[in-house]
């Protein structure tokens, strides 16, 4: 049995900089605490070598020159936390969510997928720094050693089975994390690494600080052993940003919303998964006018801002952090949020990644990602409702169809239609008449004799009646609101031009509802 | 276009429409063969939309066959079109296996089409006969069909004697061909004619094969 525990280094700094990379080289501390009391809670190496130290107050630590200030922020932390987890989810199956910026495993047998421990340790680490964490991983035969091994050394760290105890002796005893009164009890005794705790005679130890003396005294010695806490794997994939200024334009957005993409693709792929469907919502910064209530007496009573949401889904899930973001791009340009966006979510529905079988005699189709892009593009020209496929539906109405979204799905292309395997290739459908269809249908005057069209005038042409055949009568929908009757006529009309005469088949409806005749469209 | 559309689509391969006024007809389409799931139509309401969605699909590649229908777009705003917009296209579709076709009133590739097409409509089939053009109609006799002439204008082909699209077997020694088409109802009768034969053929061999 092997364990492998991961360490993140100043946590809370790290859950912050994961969003700003470029406070990595720049002195940083995090401020919490009741408003306006804020205290310096956190602080990385270049903030330490300026002199802030933790418990400093804010107005304190802003007299240092050129220091980042921020509030802490525990979702940007929860989500730190989400997907420190999702890294260990990607190598082993039994990970326990030790502690916020800690997490343990078990790793035994899996030398075999993934290789030696080294390169397990390797892996993690990498995969954590795609979702923007730098880590410390340690491996070794007892959960509490591999924990003290990696908070005390970037790693990876392995330690030999049965050597636990020497690699833990020279550390400090702050690493095991005992109680204040302990470490206090511990101080004054003159304890400072474990190798010292470790030489005590645990029955006077029991007697004097109790159980965690002992259980204390069990980890300094290397056989700190326990069952694992296994966590639950969720399926939930949410990311957080507030900005500090709210942002507008788009150029912008889009920039923040490639950085939430890619922390986002990162975990999902680190979980062997794709995207279906991105979910985002926009807090937004309520307008100046806005801002006040007018209508209330206290004039001054600030509204609450408004949010804005916005889904995409794909017929296809996809890990492409570069396609997402030019699909939201082309989304939000066609309906953009009416306000300045103060903080953003996006959370990500997963599904499994669609692997087809290729086959060489199969008619190739669209790629999926690409046609995606391009349908997009399309919609943003011609209207999202105005591109798909058709869908005829069951009813007696002329013209009765619906748009779908169209999906060239490599699976319907394995199974060709039941046509081509009915009939022999050679032999081509029978040609049939083309109908072009006026949408919407164009009024008419019809001049009748005995019941009969013999003239038809519509938008500026006049034509004879060469040939009229009908009426054939149609109703339906009586059942509903939106009862519908017609009586339709198919008209050969002659078009006498200046030179020369010409004629067309066209189709004319009278409505019984509307008591109107009506121009429906003309044979091709 | 429709058979073109349908030969494709029952080929397995996704097919692309841009109709430039919106005036596809769906349940014609699927009645002539066309899987319409296969078909991406495109809904557009004059010529710009659609030739800025045409070019997004072309350069998108991947599709079988792409339509371009300007049939109800006036000839004139179709001739505005500028040359360049053509050899765009045709560069797009180049060493491609995708076919491009337009369908317009009159021709505006020019040099760019590889193969020119005239289709006319010559003659509607009513089940009354001419002399009786303006004889009382039927429920029963709503258009059964037209004839048409379809002339090859302009070929790269040829040289290398191209085939003829007539339907009805018959070759013309000019690049002229004619075909019918024919009306829903019209077809649906011809397919009970055939059946009645082909039960009323084997019925009889049956009886034949039966001892008496």
């Amino acid at each position: 049995m092997a364990f492998c525990a991961i360490f993140v280094p100043d946590f809370l700094l790290q859950a912050v900089i994961r969003w700003e990379p470029a406070l990595r080289n720049q002195p940083l501390v995090l401020l919490d605490g009741p408003a306006p009391i804020f205290r310096v809670i956190a602080a990385n190496a270049q903030a330490r070598q300026l002199g802030i130290t933790l418990g400093l107050t804010k107005a304190a630590a802003a007299e240092f020159r050129g220091v980042q200030i921020q509030l802490r922020n525990q979702e940007k932390e929860a989500a730190a936390h989400a997907a420190l987890l999702d890294a260990a989810w990607s190598v082993s199956p039994r990970v326990e969510n030790t502690a916020i910026d800690l997490v343990t495993m078990d790793v035994a047998g899996l030398e075999t997928l993934f290789g030696s421990y080294e390169e397990i340790g390797s892996q993690l680490q990498s995969c954590c720094l795609e979702v923007g964490l730098h880590v410390h991983v340690a491996f070794s035969e007892s959960i509490e050693t591999a924990r003290i091994a990696a908070c005390a050394k970037p790693g990876p760290t392995i330690i030999p089975a049965g050597e636990e105890a020497q690699f833990v002796k020279p550390l400090p005893v702050d690493l095991l994390a005992p109680s204040e009164e302990l470490a206090e009890v511990l101080r004054n005794w003159g304890i400072a690494n474990c190798g010292a705790l470790a030489a005590l005679p645990v029955l006077s130890l029991s007697e004097c600080v109790g159980q965690e003396g002992v259980r204390l005294h069990a980890i300094a010695g290397g056989e700190g052993n326990r069952a694992l806490i296994l966590a639950e794997p969720t399926h939930t994939f949410e990311e957080f940003m507030e900005l500090d200024d709210a942002v507008e334009e788009l150029e912008p957005l889009s920039f923040l919303l490639g950085r939430l993409l890619d922390q986002l693709c990162a975990r999902v792929a680190a979980r062997v998964l794709s995207v279906r469907t991105v979910l985002l919502k926009f807090e937004l910064q309520p307008a100046f006018e806005e801002a006040f209530d007018t209508t209330q007496e206290n004039m001054r009573t600030k509204q609450r801002a408004g949010t804005f949401r916005c889904s995409l889904s794909l017929p296809r899930p996809t890990q492409d952090a570069k396609l997402l973001l030019k699909l939201l791009r082309l989304r939000l340009q066609d309906k953009p949020p009416n306000a300045p966006i103060q903080k953003m979510w996006m959370r990500a529905v997963t599904d499994r990644p669609r692997a087809v079988q290729g086959g060489l005699f199969l008619p190739t189709g669209p790629d999926p990602d690409n046609l995606e892009l391009t349908l997009a593009r399309i919609a943003s020209v011609v209207g999202e409702a105005n591109i798909g496929s058709a869908e005829v539906l069951d009813s007696h109405r002329p013209d009765a169809f619906r748009m779908r979204k169209f999906c060239s799905s490599p699976a319907d292309s394995l199974k060709p239609s039941a046509a081509i395997d009915d009939k022999p290739q050679t032999e081509s459908p029978q040609a049939k008449f083309g109908f072009r269809y006026y949408r919407p249908q164009l009024p008419a005057y019809v001049a009748l004799d005995q019941g009969r069209p013999i003239k038809v005038s519509w938008k500026g042409n006049t034509g004879k009646v060469l040939h009229a055949s009908g009426p054939w009568r149609l109703s339906g929908g009586w059942w509903e609101e939106n009862a519908w009757q017609e009586d339709a006529w198919e008209v050969e009309l002659s078009f006498a031009g200046k030179n020369t005469a010409s004629s067309a088949v066209y189709c004319i409806v009278f409505d019984a509802q509307q008591k109107k005749w009506f121009m429906r469209g003309s044979y091709d | 276009m429709q058979s073109a559309l349908a030969m494709r689509t029952q080929a397995a391969e996704a097919c692309a429409l841009v109709d430039a006024q919106d005036s596809f007809d769906p349940v014609g389409a699927q009645n002539a063969g066309v899987e319409l799931s296969r078909l991406l139509w495109v809904r557009c309401q004059g010529i710009d939309p659609a030739l800025r969605s045409l070019d997004l699909l072309l350069h998108g590649g991947g599709f079988g066959l792409v339509a371009l229908d300007l049939g109800d777009v006036p000839a004139k705003l179709v001739r505005q079109v500028q040359l360049n917009v053509w050899f765009r296209m045709r560069r797009a579709v180049e060493d491609t296996s995708t076919v491009f076709v337009v369908l317009a009133q009159e021709t505006n590739a020019k040099s760019c089409a590889s193969l020119v097409l005239r289709v006319e409509r010559e003659t509607t089939e009513w089940s009354l006969p001419k002399t009786q053009a303006h004889a009382e109609h039927t429920l029963s006799c709503l258009v059964d069909g037209s004839t048409h002439s379809a002339e090859m204008v302009r070929s790269f082909l040829w040289r290398k004697k191209p085939l003829y699209i007539d339907r009805t077997g018959s070759c013309e020694p000019a690049g002229t061909a004619h075909f019918q088409l024919i009306s829903d109802k019209k077809a649906e009768e011809e397919e009970l004619l055939e059946v009645e034969a082909a039960s009323a053929t084997e019925a009889s061999s049956k009886r034949i094969q039966s001892p008496i």
